[in-house]
């Protein structure tokens, strides 16, 4: 289970595998980045952009366990994810723009995301546990839906791709407390009787 | 009209044994379903078996010459008088084979969770002294895209060197620790650590994943014949002393250092002096060996 910032790491962790599979000679100018609605209005010259456009309660387990730490204690059931991203491509011609989007897609051909490769961009190297891995699939959504998430960013609408994060697990740091362990049991067997 | 409650027998049941498990491989309580026994050291007969409570703790209850400790008060009193004086040997074993096996020695009764022996390995194994360490079996399935470490081991005189504990550590990740089985295997989940001169803040051509590779220190602690088979004791185990794997079949140099290459198993394997081919097995000398 994460620490809260797993939902940045995530994402940075997807460019990141992305911009260590493009060709640098090809693609030297690329840039790679997370994106907010705004940052459709005045979008990179050539690049991969990752917008985190859904956060969805994971509901394929609703009922997670609470977690015992490595110190033994219990903490509450942690808040699982699934995080929802449009992936774009950027350059100045569509052949281009067109290969740096296979590039990509072909980097996150990975589905799963090891612990390292979610932890390496920082500040914190311990977001996620060395055994947490992240699963990525790609995401077929409908072009209605696609036309409502690209609302932010008309009329600058590219060829894009959905990809989904599922089952992260921000674990909590509140403590449940647990009840001592019972050595001994006492058993009364008595009747009512009057004062 | 008012009532009140008399009492007419007070019974009280106290676990003359209580004990929990962690697994080390998954630095998680261990999961459930083990089958723990327990006997007298006299009378290896009298197997009572434990049972497992929703806080994963093993208890036992009709152990044989402990009526007087199940049926007493459990208070200071009675532990103050009543030293762990019985000897019983606690067998673990697990009918999933999700973890090896293996026995135990205390004196019963124990007030409170049975704690383990001090042992330089312990603080890397469990959260704390209550929690007794289960060790994968090399056969079990580690999910995830994890480094696996695997090794067969055989000692310096031509047998396999079993029961011996491993410890494998990448840089920035704590140390992994696994056990030999009766044939020597050992497999330990080794998480990659973060990919090097990587990332977005990198400003060169950057390394793919599938190219990354990331050194591995490895230790085998061993000491020849000092563990029983096919059931060995933990406390034997756990006090084992720290052995010399050799990277080749002339003894020419420790082989404590490995690459662990993304996607790919390491196997640990010595070579033939000779003939310069990798053999199927790690050498490994005895902690005070002569040779």
């Amino acid at each position: 289970m994460a620490s809260a910032n797993a939902i940045a790491a995530t994402g940075q962790a997807i460019l990141t595998l992305i911009a260590d599979a493009v060709p640098h000679d090809e693609f030297p100018n690329a840039q790679f980045e997370l994106y907010q609605a705004k940052d459709f209005q005045n979008p990179m010259e050539e690049g991969i952009s990752l917008y985190l456009y859904r956060i969805t309660p994971a509901g394929e387990i609703r009922n997670y366990p609470s977690r015992i730490g490595p110190d033994g204690k219990r903490y509450r059931q942690p808040l699982t994810i699934n995080l929802h991203y449009l992936l774009s491509a950027w350059a100045r011609e569509a052949a281009k723009q067109q290969r740096l989007m296979g590039w990509a897609m072909s980097a996150l051909d990975t589905p799963i995301l090891s612990a390292g490769l979610l932890n390496q961009n920082g500040p914190e190297h311990d977001t996620f546990h060395p055994d947490e891995t992240v699963d990525l699939t790609m995401e077929t959504i409908s072009i209605y839906d696609m036309g409502a998430i690209w609302d932010v960013a008309k009329p600058f609408t590219q060829p894009s791709v959905c990809y989904v994060a599922r089952m992260i697990a921000v674990e909590s740091q509140i403590e449940v407390p647990a009840g001592a362990l019972v050595q001994t049991r006492v058993q009364r067997t008595g009747k009512v009787v009057p004062a | 009209m008012s009532t009140q409650v008399v009492v007419l027998e007070e019974v009280t049941l106290t676990a003359p044994f209580g004990v929990r498990f962690w697994d080390v491989s998954a630095n998680s309580p261990a999961g459930g379903g083990l089958l723990v026994t327990a006997y007298p050291n006299s009378y290896h007969e009298l197997l009572t078996t434990a049972t497992e409570s929703p806080s994963s703790v093993y208890s036992f209850s009709g152990l044989p010459g402990l009526r007087r400790a199940e049926n007493s008060a459990g208070d200071n009193a009675f532990w103050s008088v009543n030293p762990p004086i019985c000897p019983y040997t606690i067998q673990v074993r697990d009918l999933q084979e999700r973890y090896l096996p293996y026995s135990f020695s205390a004196l019963l009764p124990v007030r409170g969770l049975f704690g383990l022996w001090s042992s330089p390995l312990l603080s890397a194994l469990t959260p704390d002294s209550t929690w007794l360490p289960l060790f994968s079996t090399p056969a079990r399935p580690i999910p995830g895209p994890t480094g696996m470490v695997h090794a067969q081991l055989q000692d310096t005189f031509g047998g396999f060197a079993a029961w011996a504990i491993v410890t494998v550590q990448a840089q920035g990740l704590p140390l992994r620790t696994g056990l030999s089985d009766e044939r020597g295997e050992v497999s330990i989940a080794q998480p990659y650590p973060e990919p090097s001169g990587s990332g977005l803040a990198s400003p060169l051509s950057n390394p793919k994943l599938s190219d990354q590779s990331w050194l591995v220190e490895v230790a085998v602690f061993y000491t020849a014949g000092k563990v029983d088979q096919p059931l060995p004791e933990l406390d034997q185990i756990l006090h084992q002393n720290k052995a010399v794997a050799w990277r080749d079949t002339a003894h020419t140099s420790p082989a404590n250092q490995f690459t662990l290459q993304f996607g790919q198993d390491l196997v640990l394997r010595s070579t033939d002096s000779t003939s310069g081919r990798e053999l199927p097995v790690l050498l490994v000398m005895p902690a005070g060996s002569p040779l």
